[in-house]
């Protein structure tokens, strides 16, 4: 085998390289997401209290641990196949939620009561507010469902905008709090 | 519950979740770092995460595994507190194709196959 057929291996295995590294980035969009929203939530002051995912959906769940205050996620990448990121542009279905401890369990059940009793709500829909509980943990929870442009957060290169990430998930948590206390009459 | 609330273990005690948090400090240090995580590998007792550090010009990626090894149950934990370890990993990518150098290569590789890196320790392992 001469020098130049070396080098025209080294110049295929490069190129290889390039188009791998494509596909790699679309793949890696699910934990990029999922590291981004760790750090931005630990910057407000949370802590990670729950990590997990069923290989698809990815949960977090956060505290605050002076107040037990939660924040709880669902991430869900749209365009995982590179065909799809392409030309749709990189979505992601994210819901998020904020949870309180609530001891009054007559609110409790008075604030799921709409959710129980209605058949038309579909809570998949983005922008639907719905209340859920957890009563062996005594938490309520309000949730919202998004899609949200991951290309506006993460640029080429792994580059994160965390400081716009970090004021959305803010205006979101702020929004879900007003309406949970507003719900349960605090 | 009518979510992906039951996803969630709500019945752990904060005690069980002191991996994550460690997971989400080590998440923000290396953000600030510039090396977003690009992967999250869970295993039985053990926690891994990738980090891309951005624009450096030797590491590909760095992976971090935190590997809890006492504060499991109430009892470890009130004797011996919480104590993990963190496995550092350093990736450097070279691109080699070229046989010659992937021969040269191959002698560490062989030098290195019984090297156990204990605290503190490394040990270069070529894939």
């Amino acid at each position: 085998m001469s020098e130049e057929h070396d080098q025209i291996f080294v110049g295929l295995v490069k190129e290889s390289w390039k188009h791998f590294n494509e596909t790699l980035n679309n793949t890696q969009m699910d934990d990029l997401l999922v590291g981004a929203v760790i750090t931005s939530m630990v910057e407000q002051g949370y802590v990670l209290i729950d990590l997990n995912s069923d290989g698809i959906k990815h949960f977090l769940r956060f505290e605050w641990l002076q107040t037990k205050q939660r924040v709880i996620f669902q991430l869900h990448n749209l365009a995982e196949d590179l065909l799809t990121a392409k030309v749709l542009g990189r979505k992601a279905n994210v819901t998020i939620g904020y949870g309180e401890v609530v001891q009054n369990t007559q609110a409790v059940f008075g604030a799921l009561r709409a959710e129980v009793k209605s058949q038309y709500l579909d809570a998949g829909e983005p922008g639907v507010i719905t209340c859920d509980a957890d009563l062996t943990s005594g938490y309520i929870y309000v949730q919202v469902p998004l899609i949200l442009d991951l290309d506006q957060y993460f640029g080429a290169n792994w580059s994160v905008n965390s400081a716009l990430l970090q004021k959305h998930i803010y205006a979101t948590v702020q929004a879900l709090a007003k309406y949970l206390r507003g719900r349960l009459s605090v | 519950m009518l979510s992906f609330l039951s996803n969630f273990k709500h019945s752990q005690e904060m005690r069980e979740s002191k991996d994550e948090i460690l997971i989400g400090e080590l998440v923000r240090a290396m953000s600030r770092l510039q090396a977003p995580a690009v992967g999250f590998y869970a295993g039985t007792g053990q926690q891994t995460i990738k980090f891309k550090p951005i624009n450096d010009p030797v590491f590909n990626s760095v992976l971090l595994t935190v590997d809890r090894k006492t504060g499991g149950s109430a009892l470890s934990q009130a004797m011996i507190g919480s104590k993990a370890t963190v496995i550092v990993q350093a990736e450097v990518k070279n691109y080699l194709a070229d046989p010659d150098d992937l021969i040269h290569m191959y002698k560490t590789d062989l030098a290195n196959i019984f090297k156990i890196p204990m605290l503190g320790d490394t040990r270069l392992d070529h894939q």
